[in-house]
């Protein structure tokens, strides 16, 4: 008994505490462990609690912001109709495309299975295709030609489907992405004119297949920044089945005034956090994306060039769950499938990034660089350098609409076989063919694509060196 | 929460006294009030602590809410 009164003693001298952490001082009204936490302490800590959910919602929803905000591109601002395929093939249309490419054409629709089941016809030849859902997850089964109808969680499948190619998404928004094969101009139009999606409902008097060239104007598919961003996320929740994987993200977002069958209309205090999470949760996927710190993130050890996407051609669907790496591709990319990280020779694209150049100092518009692609690059095809703005992550705005070089163009080649490209605010004289225009005050980066890649590029021998100042 | 006695809890079982209307009074404190010490639970200075209330087997007026407890409330 005596050691408990000493002991009761001491703890009356137990004075509150102050403790100092990255959020700043904590106030409890004793020690830590013994006291609570003072009012004023309570509210920063719940701020802290929904500011620091909030940057992980915005890590872990680019795949679906990103598609939606470019779904709302394309028809709220380009006036396509539902399910309607639109041509983008100018440098203006392609700017609103996160990292489009400035070389083959994009021939793409979106379409909202709400209203029901969806058919959509890829012609037998001239076409590549296949359907991505609301997270741009591509729906297995979609990529060969056939007639299929696709059917959104919870719709019933027509009891008459002959003809059809029955395929579940386990979404309502879908994607169409394709890209034409067949080099003959004709032969091409023959085929983007078999290509369409339409309603079900509306199998016995199709609407007539009318692609909409968008031509030259600009407009915006890129995920948007501040409060926008949340409002599509909204979008995304009211309109998407909750998937088990994202539970807890949903229950997260809940205090925030993100919730399924609610009107998102934050208070004061929410919109406050949203607004400055949505920024640092922006900075935090810059980070992870031009600075990744994953294994295996890296072509070569010798230069700074990136996998740009990190999925596994023969395990794809584990990517969806790679938090990290799955954010590092959508936040300045679109569209994920085994055909854009080959793993062996095939008819497939491989896509590396580069953000700094060879002395570690990220790439900056002011700084002109050198990148030499050293000979026999292993490519079946050929492959293009593309110069990125880091703002929108699309194709560099520049005075002279040049944002890629390509071994398509007609590029002054070394002795040795070796290409110099050069980046930079000036042309170095004599290689205007060889060069890309950056912008002062701005920063880049680059994508090296190969279109379809050889063995060099899996086994890792070929060399692509870093860009250096010159 | 250590406190120096057996259980830090009041109960039916332990017999507090009741007032005359049925109703129970329980002190918190590190002193028992004069005459009420069946009716206390010691806590510890420099310490925070908190209660539970618990209704076992718990009747129609817990979950309709017409029965409810008082707040704690601090004495002079």
């Amino acid at each position: 008994m005596k050691t408990q009164t000493e002991k009761t003693k001491a703890q009356e001298q137990n004075p509150p505490e102050t403790v100092d952490t990255r959020l700043g001082p904590l106030e409890f009204t004793h020690d830590f462990a013994n006291g609570y936490p003072t009012d004023e302490t309570v509210e920063r800590l719940y701020d802290e609690r929904d500011f620091q959910r909030a940057c992980q919602a915005y890590i872990w929803s680019l795949p679906a912001v990103s598609f939606t905000a470019w779904q709302r591109g394309i028809t709220k601002e380009l006036g396509a109709r539902n399910g309607q395929i639109v041509a983008i093939l100018s440098l203006e249309a392609r700017r609103g495309i996160l990292t489009a490419n400035a070389t083959t054409p994009y021939y793409l629709g979106f379409a909202d299975l709400s209203a029901g089941p969806l058919i959509m016809v890829i012609p037998p030849q001239g076409v590549q295709g296949g359907i991505s859902d609301a997270w741009q997850r591509t729906i297995p089964g979609t990529e060969s030609p056939g007639t299929y109808l696709v059917v959104a969680p919870g719709q019933k499948v027509p009891d008459d489907v002959a003809g059809y190619s029955v395929r579940q998404s386990p979404n309502f928004n879908i994607f169409l992405g394709a890209r034409l094969t067949d080099p003959d101009p004709a032969k091409a139009k023959e085929a983007l004119e078999q290509l369409q999606m339409y309603p079900y409902a509306q199998r016995d008097n199709p609407p007539k297949a009318e692609i909409l060239d968008v031509g030259t104007k600009e407009w915006s598919g890129l995920p948007p920044r501040g409060m926008e961003y949340w409002e599509r996320l909204d979008d995304v929740i009211q309109r998407e089945p909750l998937e088990p994987q994202d539970t807890y993200f949903h229950a997260m977002l809940r205090p925030l005034g993100l919730e399924k069958g609610k009107p998102f209309k934050p208070d004061t205090r929410q919109t406050k956090i949203l607004t400055e999470a949505a920024l640092v949760g922006e900075a935090m996927a810059k980070a992870n994306s031009a600075d990744r710190r994953f294994a295996g993130g890296k072509y070569r050890s010798d230069a700074h060039w990136d996998f740009a996407l990190q999925l596994d051609a023969d395990d794809p669907d584990a990517f969806w769950n790679l938090l990290d790496e799955r954010a590092s591709w959508f936040y300045e990319a679109v569209g994920a499938g085994p055909a854009m990280a080959p793993k062996r020779p095939g008819p497939s694209s491989a896509y590396l990034g580069a953000y700094k150049d060879k002395a570690g100092k990220w790439l900056d518009g002011g700084t002109s660089y050198r990148l030499r692609v050293p000979p026999n690059p292993p490519i079946k095809l050929f492959w293009s350098v593309t110069v990125y703005d880091v703002d929108t992550r699309a194709l560099i705005l520049n005075e002279q609409k040049i944002a890629d070089r390509s071994s398509r163009m007609d590029l002054h080649k070394n002795d040795d076989g070796s290409v110099d490209i050069y980046c930079g605010p000036k042309a170095p004289a004599g290689f205007e063919k060889n060069w890309i225009p950056t912008v002062p005050g701005k920063n880049w980066f680059a994508y090296f694509r190969f279109y379809q890649p050889t063995e060099a590029y899996f086994d890792r021998s070929w060399p692509l060196p870093d860009f250096e100042q010159v | 929460m250590q406190n120096g006695e057996k259980f830090p809890s009041v109960s039916q079982y332990s017999g507090p006294v009741a007032n005359a209307d049925g109703s129970v009074d329980i002190y918190f404190g590190p002193q028992a009030p004069k005459g009420k010490e069946k009716n206390w639970i010691r806590t510890v200075p420099g310490k925070g602590c908190f209660p539970y209330l618990r209704f076992y087997s718990p009747t129609e007026v817990f979950f309709n809410e017409t029965w409810k407890p008082d707040d704690i409330v601090e004495m002079n």
